[in-house]
């Protein structure tokens, strides 16, 4: 490590390490350069000029922005030559600005507004007509769609190239490009292909000018006009921080909210365009409860009654055993708390799950090797992924920007072993295709060469590929092993889990599983899934045989999740009270006797834990007009004091108190920080090998059939994404891939929609044919409720054996 | 006793004298007093009266729904929601002014960058419901329209630009 260099930014000394840009350390001295185009995150270019700063015996003036500091460096930024030089590039860069602000939707939060006040020239000199990109025949539409959900107005675009490095360099697309030269320079997509990639929200967000606009912000409010709320995001478990701003109760879009710990100021495009789930038309704003056949909206406090004397008369009888409970991993951890506490202490049943969208629960002894290995930010430190039975682009995109930051700037190498290929952007990665079910086996194949034994001469593998982690392991390599959705419903998650657990030992790696849903660690933490005999399988069972008679299902939905959807509706008629806490009117609540509408995330405040196990507080809406929605927390401390037992709760902070004062290590959530606080979840002493015993692979069961898998989008995961118009703009269609040679055995051609079908139920979908599958496989994306996949799915085997037939 | 004199005599011989002398100046003077309801009164034109939204002269709105009058409005009496006409055109959905809170400061009209809002010169829209002095974007344009039949006739030339600004021909053909 060479020494640190000093030098001397307007008469005061500092000293900051060699490489450090002059304009960074004039931040360190509280001097503040105008820019455009730098981002600390992002590659210098010094395009827009406007950082320039003078520096001793350097015959102009220069980029601050991309000049790195020397020793005894002498710089001035606020003398009359800088400032001049500011004055004439702000006149510069206005001469074709149409000056539009009063209906470009970023005034008021503009940075060329705010420089142009702060530095600017008052009037400009320039009397020539400005150049204006027409977009249309009328020649009255000045923006032009790049695609289902970013505008592009040229006029405004000020080239600073923020957009194009955005695409490029973070998200490794090749969305969008410059074209043209000089004054006619332009931002434009490349091959008029739609722009929407994972992350393509930022570049509106990080826009210095309004060139970039987002469809569901435009022309809806002004800036000064928004109320911010801290929050959290909540549809991954990346728990990304954000603000959700709002104004007179409803929000209109998610801003960054900077945390150098977990998200570094980015956001996917499901959590950013994900807001108006929240103002979806048909939420549920009252609760309802049923009268005769229909379900009726009535007050909060005649739900209330009804539920509480149906519970007393329980209580009083002595019959706890005959209720049961199912969550979501998408509630908070004070939610958690509250339905724990409220059914083991209240109503005393066991019965209590939140996994209620896998038939096979993970056995609380994988949950707790659930979550990231060590810390989000040490993930851009590791040199070879081994990405097995996930998909993290989809699954936490902005965790895997870490991912694609080592790939692209460290040459780290990321190799997916999965049974349909995967992408990372345009990023170079190797993707090993093995049979569906075979992970298992696949590094068994790389730790058994790791050992020096006998290989498996199973012919499926791809031994050539598999091999290379071998010599990239045995180099000492850092390896971090990630394993995802694909995971969870897993035909053989014992051996498969033992089979990472073994490769983790011999290569000396990182073992990370990540959890699909947003608070999976978070609720863990509470016990309240990984029991193997009161799952949400074994509870339907119970209803099944009537021993269970009553339940609470709170934020899920399980006839739209859990497999055999039929079976699921069955059960669900039998029992004599549900009691559903939902946001929509979907096909579980539908079944109630009463429905309560759920707060969703600007309603209440609360915590997430995310994958890292970072505690973080997420905050309400401040003064929210009154409705009744309440958190599971606001709804069951109600009923306990109807039936007057246990308590009532009237704000999150005093259940975060009460966790703090009963658990070990969570004191902190007492008074939490506002970047959050790490609890250390997991200890590495607890990774402890297993002996390997992997099953024999799932093969077709005649040659018309095929093993269905699914997969998700970016912008579409299941029932809750489905109720956002933004994400479903965005969104593709439901389609299912087949391989071109089973397409062609069945008479299958591209496009064409055709019938999905298990024994007895089928869905209809448009077939893609593609070879990023396999043979005798066929995967299901992008599923919607009004097909629903869990139909064709069984709850007996996790392995779902389909025909697909054109229509 | 000697000063009680002196404050007698002077109000009798010198302060009523100089009032009543205000007094016989004023009798032979034009009188003030306004016979309002019998005549009306005549205003300068900067007078500030009942707000109008203005029109081009093809008859579409200037207002771009910018939210520049409501930032600049002391009273917090604008409320406006922003809408986009098919081709493109951003405008205000909804613009309403409560003429109640009102306090015809003229903030508003200073604010706006497009010509869009004005104090006229009316003020007689007194109601007995308070409903009645919600005023929508409707009402605000026929008062305008009101205004400008009256200039057409009496030919008076526009206060302001009538055409929407247009582009001139750039400077080169821009292709894509």
């Amino acid at each position: 490590m060479a020494d640190n260099i000093t030098l001397t930014i307007d008469g005061k000394m500092v000293e900051v390490p060699p490489g450090t840009l002059i304009v960074e350390a004039a931040q360190r001295l509280g001097i503040t350069i105008p820019t455009f185009c730098y981002d600390e995150r992002l590659r210098s270019v010094g395009a827009c000029r406007m950082c320039l700063v003078e520096v001793e015996k350097m015959p102009k003036l220069v980029a601050s922005c991309a000049t790195p500091v020397a020793p005894s460096m002498v710089v001035h930024t606020k003398n009359d030559r800088v400032i001049k030089a500011r004055e004439g590039v702000l006149e510069f860069l206005l001469i074709n600005h149409p000056l539009d602000c009063p209906t470009c939707d970023k005034g008021g939060e503009c940075p060329l507004q705010d420089l142009t006040y702060a530095h600017g020239p008052a009037v400009s000199r320039y009397r020539e007509n400005k150049i204006r990109f027409i977009e249309d025949i009328n020649q009255k539409f000045d923006d032009k769609p790049l695609g289902p959900e970013i505008i592009l107005n040229r006029n405004r675009c000020i080239m600073c190239y923020k957009c194009v490095r955005i695409v490029r360099d973070l998200a490794g697309e090749a969305d969008l490009g410059v074209f043209k030269r000089g004054a006619f320079t332009n931002i434009s997509n490349l091959n008029e292909v739609a722009y929407a990639d994972e992350f393509s929200g930022n570049t509106v967000e990080y826009c210095p000018v309004g060139a970039l606009l987002s469809r569901s912000y435009r022309y809806s409010i002004r800036e000064w006009l928004l109320k911010k709320a801290t929050s959290v995001c909540n549809l991954c478990p990346v728990g990304c921080n954000m603000n959700v701003e709002w104004s007179a109760g409803r929000v209109y879009r998610h801003m960054s909210r900077r945390n150098r710990e977990v998200d570094d100021g980015w956001l996917c495009d499901r959590g950013r365009y994900g807001f108006d789930i929240f103002s979806a038309a048909d939420r549920l704003f009252k609760p309802h409860i049923r009268r005769g056949s229909t379900l009726e909206p009535c007050g909060f406090d005649e739900a209330l009654i009804v539920v509480s004397k149906h519970l007393r008369k329980i209580i009083d009888q002595n019959l706890g055993m005959q209720v049961a409970a199912v969550g979501s991993p998408t509630l908070s951890n004070e939610e958690a708390y509250a339905i724990r506490h409220f059914f083991d202490d209240v109503i005393k049943t066991p019965e209590i799950d939140f996994q209620t969208d896998m038939a096979h629960p993970v056995e609380s002894g994988i949950i707790d090797l659930v979550g990231l290995d060590g810390a989000i930010r040490d993930l851009e430190r590791d040199t070879v992924f081994v990405i097995v039975g996930a998909d993290p682009a989809v699954e936490q995109p902005v965790a895997t920007l870490l991912i694609k930051k080592a790939v692209s700037i460290r040459n780290a190498r990321a190799i997916f072993i999965g049974s349909y290929d995967k992408r990372l952007g345009h990023f170079p990665i190797t993707n090993i295709r093995i049979p569906y079910g075979a992970e298992g086996h696949a590094l068994e194949h790389i730790s058994n060469r790791l050992e020096n034994k006998a290989a498996s001469d199973d012919i499926r593998l791809n031994e050539e590929a598999l091999n290379e982690i071998e010599e990239l392991a045995r180099k000492g390599e850092r390896v971090h092993i990630i394993a995802g959705r694909n995971f969870f419903n897993h035909p053989d998650r014992a051996g498969f889990l033992a089979a990472m657990l073994r490769l983790r030992k011999l290569a000396n790696a990182r073992l990370s599983i990540l959890p699909p849903q947003s608070n999976f660690i978070g609720v863990s933490h509470f016990g309240l899934f990984g029991d193997v005999d009161h799952s949400f399988n074994k509870i339907l069972e119970r209803i099944d045989s009537g021993e269970i008679k009553t339940l609470f299902v709170f934020g899920s939905n399980p006839v739209d999740e859990f497999p055999d959807r039929k079976f699921v509706l069955d059960t669900l008629k039998k029992l004599e009270f549900l009691v559903v806490v939902a946001p929509f009117m979907h096909p579980t609540a539908s079944l109630a006797g009463a429905v309560f509408p759920q707060a969703m995330l600007p309603d209440y405040g609360g915590t997430f834990t995310n994958i890292e196990g970072r505690i973080q507080l997420f905050e309400p809406m401040s003064d929210r007009p009154h409705v009744a929605v309440r958190p599971a927390w606001g709804i069951l401390g109600e009923i306990a004091d109807l039936i007057n037992l246990g308590r009532i709760w009237y704000h999150d902070r005093e259940i975060r108190d009460e966790i703090a004062r009963q658990l070990k290590g969570m004191a902190v959530l007492a008074h939490m920080p506002s970047d959050g606080f790490l609890f250390p979840f997991r200890s590495q002493e607890e990774l402890e090998t297993r002996p390997v015993n992997l099953k024999t692979l799932p093969a077709r069961k005649n040659e018309h059939s095929y093993i269905l898998q699914f997969a998700q989008s970016v912008h579409h995961q299941g029932w809750l994404t489905e109720k956002s118009n933004n994400l479903m703009r965005i969104s593709g269609r439901e389609a299912i891939l087949i391989h071109p040679e089973d397409a062609a055995r069945d008479g299958i051609v591209e496009n064409q929609a055709v019938t999905v079908s298990n024994s007895d139920e089928s869905i209809t979908v448009t077939a893609r044919i593609t070879t990023h599958v396999n043979r005798g496989e066929a995967l299901l994306v992008n599923s919607f409720t009004g097909q629903p996949a869990n139909k064709l799915m069984s709850r007996d085997s996790s392995i779902t054996y389909v025909s697909v037939k054109g229509i | 006793m000697n000063i009680d004199m002196w404050q007698t005599f002077k109000s009798v011989f010198i302060a009523i004298p100089t009032g009543l002398s205000i007094t016989f100046r004023y009798l032979f003077r034009k009188p003030v007093t306004e016979q309002y309801p019998k005549v009306r009164p005549k205003f300068e034109d900067r007078y500030r009266g009942l707000h109008y939204l203005t029109r081009y002269s093809d008859g579409s709105e200037r207002c771009v729904c910018c939210g520049l009058c409501a930032a600049a409005c002391p009273a917090d009496c604008i409320y406006m929601e922003c809408a986009e006409t098919p081709s493109g055109i951003r405008y205000a959905r909804i613009y309403e002014i409560n003429e109640l809170r009102c306090i015809f400061c003229g903030m508003c009209e200073e604010a706006c960058p497009e010509e869009a809002i004005f104090l006229g010169h009316e003020f007689e829209f007194s109601s007995g419901d308070r409903d009645d002095f919600i005023y929508t974007k409707e009402m605000l344009l026929a008062n305008y329209d009101k205004i400008e039949k009256e200039r057409v006739a009496k030919r008076i030339k526009p206060m302001i630009r009538q055409e929407r600004f247009q582009f001139k021909k750039p400077a080169a053909p821009i292709g894509h």
